[in-house]
């Protein structure tokens, strides 16, 4: 009995040792190991402040799931939140991974995506300066890109989720009506006849095997506003027009557009983009070849780029 | 549920432990001999990473990780190990002597199988939650099982066969799990 | 027993890998490049050493009945240390070694030398064995690394561990011409069964030669 309580003390004494010992590697080495794991954050928080020394935040109060990690900075004038945010926008597949960083007085002093995969010049617009995000205030509301409205948006409720965490652990009351994201609203034009004539648009559907629920699914292409004219848009000259590619289903029942999705935006950004939003598809749905289609103000050449090859697509599945 | 399948299926085809992962070689190289051995001791296995699995999960959550001190899970996982096999081989040795005889060595060596420790480790740096790990400890020893008795199967036929001088013995036994190795990449794109 | 002779039978005679079949997880699984096999190399010959050291140093005190579990939080200590240490000093060495530095615990050359020999003689021979076992094992690993990593990618480099600058990197073998089984799964167990029968052959002739 005395032999074993002797054993056990032994052996209990060994850990103790041990264990102390790799308590003080621990402690030693700990630091250096947190430091790596933000190491590419690091570099964009060195650019903001250099002065300015970060540590990790607790962000479990955060119910959206949008929020992957917080860090808070001191520096001798100033004091950091900055929040790595993950969301979902056009594209399914990659999240839009950015930091969203605000002072102590509340300004957004730290918006960077870091990754994403959006649409070419539309939904990848989110990481240009044409998003206004930086030096707004946290009770600003932030708009919209127009033409972008999923991607931005989804970027504006990880800010939002951010600005909950900021007003609760900056102690910073934050309005949080204001900011609800406003929709921007379509403007549309005249309508026109999806039987006209649109062969200067030279569209042409094929017939993809992928079905959708029973229905038609066709892969379309048509000529823009940059093809078409090409000597007379005052646009960016170091622009690339290519086709307008869009997705038609069509339901062969009633011959009836169900839904319109955009491969390829090829004409000028900030113009014609306006007639490739969800919200202008949307429109088609349910028309069928004769009846008369919307065109977006400001935007008639892709606008009746779609049609044509809405026209295409009808006149195929007759 | 599906997900639990394939978790299941992962760890016992695709991520097999023996051919795509390198563990358990020294048991899988020495006790592969013969079928009956290898059969006892896939058995062995299975319940002492089942058990020891079990066992290290509980001490990481409700004691390292309330008192802070996760840096331990090395040392206490491999005395949870330890301990365990010992008394395995209480257990197997007085129940079933027969079985303790024809393992021999190898019973206490289940604690420097690397294995072992591979499972308890990964149960914790893969965050499963109990039923995860339960499904995992016992998917991987069973993947280590099925590999080690047609590895078996293969050897008692390789003893009749001409073998060179110098391959006589592991050397051919390595070149046997090469091959076996390659099918199994076949399972890659399984799950 | 002749310190020198008992250093270098570590080496040939009674290497580790491809004689004893020890610690041949990490060897398959580490050797797909150079930098990976020294530093892998490197940590166990820490480890033996140290370990060595102290359970010679302790091995009059230790009681005999308990000796394994003491050895084993002994030699699990050091690997969490060393881990730690790689983990904040060389983080492209920790995610290359992966989770087979905490596997060193397993590795049956550190605690077998620990029972066999650190447990039996003094400090500075137990020093000495830690060290020819570790820098055998060491050179196992480096020759199935340099065979894998040359047929496998065509390449041979080297690397700063700790700032990730590149020592030397040239290309053997054009790429398009290598053969990329070596780089997996496969190709570690063939060259393992290639350099095992290699010293079998060597130990045979050494035989007959003894013989004659």
């Amino acid at each position: 009995m005395k032999k074993t309580i002797y054993l056990a003390v032994f052996l209990g004494v060994m850990s103790a040792i041990f264990g102390g010992a790799i308590a003080f590697v621990n402690d030693l080495t700990a630091p250096l190991i947190a430091q790596q794991a933000m190491a590419a954050e690091s570099a964009v928080f060195n650019e903001l402040d250099p002065e300015a020394t970060f540590s990790e935040l607790d962000i479990s109060e955060d119910q959206t799931g949008l929020i992957k990690k917080g860090y808070y900075g001191e520096s001798s004038s100033n004091k950091y939140w900055i929040y790595s945010a993950n969301v979902i926008g056009f594209n399914s597949g990659t999240p839009i991974d950015f930091l969203i960083g605000f002072n102590q007085d509340g300004d957004i002093i730290l918006y960077n995506v870091i990754n994403q995969q959006e649409t070419d010049g539309i939904g990848s617009r989110v990481s240009t300066d044409e998003f206004e995000v930086v030096n707004l205030n946290v009770n600003d509301a932030i708009t919209p890109l127009s033409g972008a409205t999923v991607s931005s948006n989804a970027v504006i409720s990880g800010i939002n989720a951010a600005k909950t965490l900021y007003s609760n652990q900056a102690g910073v009351s934050v309005d949080t009506t204001v900011s609800e994201p406003e929709k921007p609203s379509l403007n549309l034009g005249d309508k026109v006849l999806i039987n006209d004539d649109y062969t200067e648009f030279d569209a042409i559907c094929e017939e993809s095997d992928s079905t959708d629920e029973g229905n038609l699914v066709f892969k379309c292409n048509a000529l823009g506003y940059g093809l078409i004219d090409p000597d007379n848009h005052s646009a960016d000259m170091n622009f690339e027009y290519t086709k307008n590619e869009i997705t038609i289903v069509v339901n062969p029942d009633d011959k009836s557009v169900v839904s319109i999705t955009l491969d390829n935006f090829g004409d000028t950004a900030n113009i014609g983009d306006k007639a490739t939003t969800e919200e202008y598809f949307e429109t088609f749905s349910g028309l069928i070849y004769d009846d008369e289609a919307d065109t977006v103000t400001g935007a008639s050449w892709t606008s009746k780029s779609i049609v044509s090859m809405v026209q295409a697509a009808l006149a195929a599945s007759e | 549920m599906s997900e639990l399948f394939s978790l299941f299926l992962a760890a016992v085809l695709i991520n097999n432990i023996v051919l795509t992962k390198f563990l358990g070689i020294c048991p899988f190289l020495g006790v592969s001999k013969k079928l009956d051995s290898a059969f006892g001791m896939g058995v062995s296995v299975i319940f002492v990473i089942v058990g020891a699995s079990i066992m290290s999960y509980g001490l990481y959550y409700l004691v390292l990780v309330p008192l802070g001190i996760e840096y331990m899970k090395l040392i206490t996982f491999i005395l949870v190990i330890a301990t365990f096999v010992q008394f395995t081989e209480m257990f197997i040795k007085k129940y079933s002597p027969a079985l303790y005889k024809s393992l021999g060595i190898y019973l206490p060596l289940i604690t420097t199988n690397c294995v072992v420790l591979q499972v308890a480790l990964d149960n914790i740096s893969n965050e499963f939650n109990f039923i995860e790990m339960v499904i995992y400890s016992f998917a991987v020893p069973a993947g280590f099982m099925m590999v080690l008795l047609l590895f078996a199967t293969i050897r008692e036929r390789l003893e009749t066969s001409e073998i060179p001088e110098a391959f006589k013995g592991n050397p051919i036994a390595l070149v046997v799990a090469a091959i076996m190795a390659l099918a199994f990449s076949a399972f890659a794109g399984l799950v | 027993m002749d310190r020198w002779k008992n250093f270098k039978s570590g080496f040939l005679d009674e290497n580790p890998v491809f004689g004893l079949y020890l610690g041949i997880c990490s060897t398959l699984a580490i050797t797909t490049t150079l930098n990976s096999a020294l530093g892998m190399g490197v940590s166990v010959i820490a480890v033996l050493i140290a370990s060595n050291v102290i359970i010679s140093a302790l091995r009059k005190i230790i009681p005999d009945e308990i000796r394994i579990p003491v050895y084993i939080v002994i030699i699990a200590s050091l690997v969490t240390i060393v881990e730690m240490l790689i983990h904040a000093y060389s983080p492209s060495l920790y995610s290359a070694l992966g989770s087979f530095i905490n596997l060193i615990v397993v590795n049956c050359i550190i605690m077998g030398r620990a029972e066999a020999f650190a447990s039996k003689n003094s400090i500075i021979d137990s020093a000495l064995d830690g060290l020819g076992m570790g820098l055998g094992y060491t050179l196992s690993l480096v020759t199935m690394s340099l065979i894998r990593q040359i047929i496998g990618t065509g390449s041979i480099g080297l690397s700063n561990p700790f700032t990730d600058d590149v020592i030397f990197n040239f290309q053997i073998i054009p790429t398009g011409y290598e053969i990329s089984l070596f780089k997996g799964n496969v190709g570690a167990f063939l060259t393992f069964a290639i350099l095992a029968a290699s010293l079998t052959a060597y130990k045979n002739s050494k035989k007959e030669a003894k013989k004659k």
